[in-house]
């Protein structure tokens, strides 16, 4: 240590003993202790508020931010065989919303679908690997079933497969399914059945015939369920497919939609569902639950994050209040050391750095609290089905910063203060 | 240093004052080369003076320069580098801090000037018999001791004028004779001035002119 360092090293320790000379010591501690306390309360709950309010933000995997909507299906309705669709004003109107980015009509199939599973198809159209399970899986399996198509712009599609854009001339129909279907026949339908369980990754290779039939007559194409779709609770075609078949065989105009996906900036929007169940409208509530739940623990993180940030506020008034109180026990010294010619900038120095040495050492605690009770708070959302990721918000980094940079400035201007006060000759 | 009085009056002397003095309201220049002994009885602002000339108090009448510079225009960092560098100050109240050892009484202000003495700090408490109180906190001196370390502490650090008010108050003969050695020797070694205040007796230091205040 060269001479200079070892003189402001003793200078440092001298002017320790002069201006806190320790009476005040047990009561700044007390206050540093709920410093930090509050201080984890406080960015705690703003980073889990972040990281839930990240989760349920659009295009993030969740999928809370769309929303199927259909009108609920009346005994009225039911009487009068009047369809519960959604005209185009009512779609107009939807999609003014504030709540709204985006609104899609289902496309629903005015032709009859029928499905025969047959291995024979997936050959001529298929040389991959795949081919012999699900060929497999087709002998074993014979299977004839009435189905349904719809379609959705291609924009609304959470996969898009690669074979997607539909001609005549395609070798087959590509087929989105939802993996809830796939999941009931799995664990419900094949066990009862005691058919053979399908693992996601043969899915692709699952392929029939579709035959659709209309009253201008009947065609019959190769087809394959060219993905699994968590959106859509549905069996979603191509709409080139759609319409091409409604041409062929249907020879009429697809009906209004009675459903429509809706793409919404806040899925836990309370004006968003006021809306839609005065409207009378219902949605896929399950998807939603997120989103309620996302409301509810914003409330929840809310309420502690504001005890937090009292506790902060008190804490910061304490440790102010303290520490005026150490300078005023220190103004006659503060007085002297000025007459010395300790001038003010070096104990303004001194004072200053003694403040950030506190404020790094709170900084220091309050991280090592946070390493440990985030993780933990993550572990509970990811319970809870939020995929928040453990990431430090840049947000409650900044929070953390402002929080200890107005308190050095607090101290900072109590400092100012104590040393013009006491500045001699004035 | 060329300290310049310019019809210099503190403002609590201006009801009071009515004995003839060289100093107030009187034009007076104090260079840093030179020993000044001011003599007066106690209330004819000796303290005033010295408290003025260090910048410690602003209520006064009149001018007064520091190499020209008048006094009005330094501001606290001005006056504490002043106080640091070039004007060293002997207290009559001392102004130590009673807690602290008088080797950290000693120590405050070296750390501060951060130079080379001479006399070093040590010889000079070994000279004023302090050597063995060099542990001792301040509070637990009796007041002609403490005067002797308020000396020691004024003489560790560089000075062109030394100011001193009523430096022997509470000192023997013997003792005053070794602080009136030290004071030369600093004085000399530094190229430095004092300004001395004293009730009117003769010390055994050489001055160059007396007074009255």
């Amino acid at each position: 240590m060269s001479r200079n360092a070892a003189n402001r090293k003793q200078r440092r320790r001298l002017l320790n003993r002069v201006l806190f000379s320790g009476r005040s010591r047990f009561q700044a501690l007390a206050a540093m202790t709920s410093f930090v306390f509050g201080l984890v309360l406080l960015l705690v709950s703003l980073n889990l508020a972040i990281g839930i309010y990240r989760a349920t933000r659009p295009d993030h995997g969740m999928h809370a931010d769309y929303l199927i909507v259909n009108k609920r299906v009346s005994i009225g309705g039911m009487l009068t065989s009047m369809r519960p669709t959604f005209s185009e004003r009512e779609i107009e109107r939807l999609r003014a919303q504030p709540f709204v980015v985006d609104v899609g009509e289902f496309t629903t199939s005015r032709f009859r679908v029928s499905l025969i599973a047959d291995p024979a198809a997936s050959r001529p159209t298929d040389a991959s690997d795949d081919v012999s399970p699900a060929a497999g899986i087709g002998m074993e399996m014979p299977l004839y079933t009435d189905l349904f198509f719809e379609s959705v712009p291609n924009r609304f599609l959470d996969i898009v497969p690669h074979n997607w854009d539909w001609t005549p001339e395609a070798p087959h129909v590509p087929i989105i399914l939802a993996r809830e279907f796939l999941n009931l026949y799995n664990f419900s339908f094949a066990l009862a059945q005691g058919l053979p369980q399908i693992p996601e990754s043969l899915v692709g290779a699952m392929a029939g015939w579709v035959t659709i039939s209309g009253p201008h007559g009947e065609r019959t194409l190769p087809a394959r369920v060219a993905g699994l779709s968590d959106r859509f609770p549905s069996i979603i075609v191509p709409a080139s497919f759609m319409r091409w078949g409604h041409d062929q065989v249907a020879r009429q105009r697809p009906e209004r939609p009675s459903r429509l996906i809706v793409k919404t900036g806040r899925p836990a929007d309370s004006v968003m569902l006021d809306y839609f169940s005065s409207h009378d409208y219902q949605i896929n509530s399950e998807r939603l639950r997120a989103g309620q739940f996302g409301r509810m623990a914003f409330v929840a993180l809310g309420v502690v994050g504001g005890v937090g940030t009292l506790f902060v506020l008190l804490a910061v008034l304490l440790l102010i209040l303290i520490y005026r109180l150490q300078l005023a026990e220190a103004a006659p010294r503060i007085g002297l050391l000025l007459q010395l010619g300790y001038s003010p900038p070096i104990l303004t120095r001194h004072m200053l750095r003694r403040c950030w040495i506190s404020v790094s050492f709170i900084a220091l605690i309050t991280a090592g609290v946070l390493t440990v009770v985030l993780p933990a708070g993550y572990r509970r959302l990811h319970d809870l089905g939020f995929d928040t990721g453990q990431t430090l918000a840049p947000g409650t980094l900044i929070a953390g910063v402002a929080v200890l940079g107005v308190t050095t400035l607090a101290h900072w201007i109590t400092i100012r203060h104590a040393i013009t006060a006491n500045n001699p000759g004035t | 240093m060329q300290i310049e009085l310019d019809s210099l009056m503190p403002k609590p002397l201006i009801e009071v004052f009515s004995w003839h003095s060289d100093i107030w309201r009187r034009n007076v220049c104090f260079e840093s080369g030179k020993r000044y002994q001011l003599d007066a009885p106690s209330g004819n602002g000796k303290t005033s003076l010295i408290n003025l000339l260090c910048g410690l108090r602003g209520d006064y009448e009149g001018d007064w320069r520091i190499d020209g510079r008048s006094a009005a225009g330094y501001d606290p960092i001005d006056w504490c580098a002043l106080r640091r560098r070039r004007m060293a100050v002997m207290f009559q109240d001392l102004r130590l801090l009673p807690e602290l050892t008088v080797d950290e009484n000693i120590r405050l202000k070296t750390v501060l000037t951060e130079t080379a003495l001479t006399p070093a700090p040590a010889s000079m408490l070994a000279a004023l018999g302090l050597e063995s109180l060099n542990g001792r906190t301040v509070g637990s001196l009796s007041w002609g001791e403490r005067q002797r370390v308020a000396l020691v502490r004024a003489l560790s650090q560089p000075f062109d004028m030394l100011l001193l008010d009523e430096p022997f108050s509470h000192l023997d003969a013997d003792n005053t004779g070794i602080a009136c050695e030290l004071i030369d020797q600093a004085c000399r070694e530094r190229g430095a001035g004092f300004i001395m205040t004293s009730l009117g007796y003769d010390y055994p230091l050489v001055t160059d002119q007396r007074l009255k205040l």
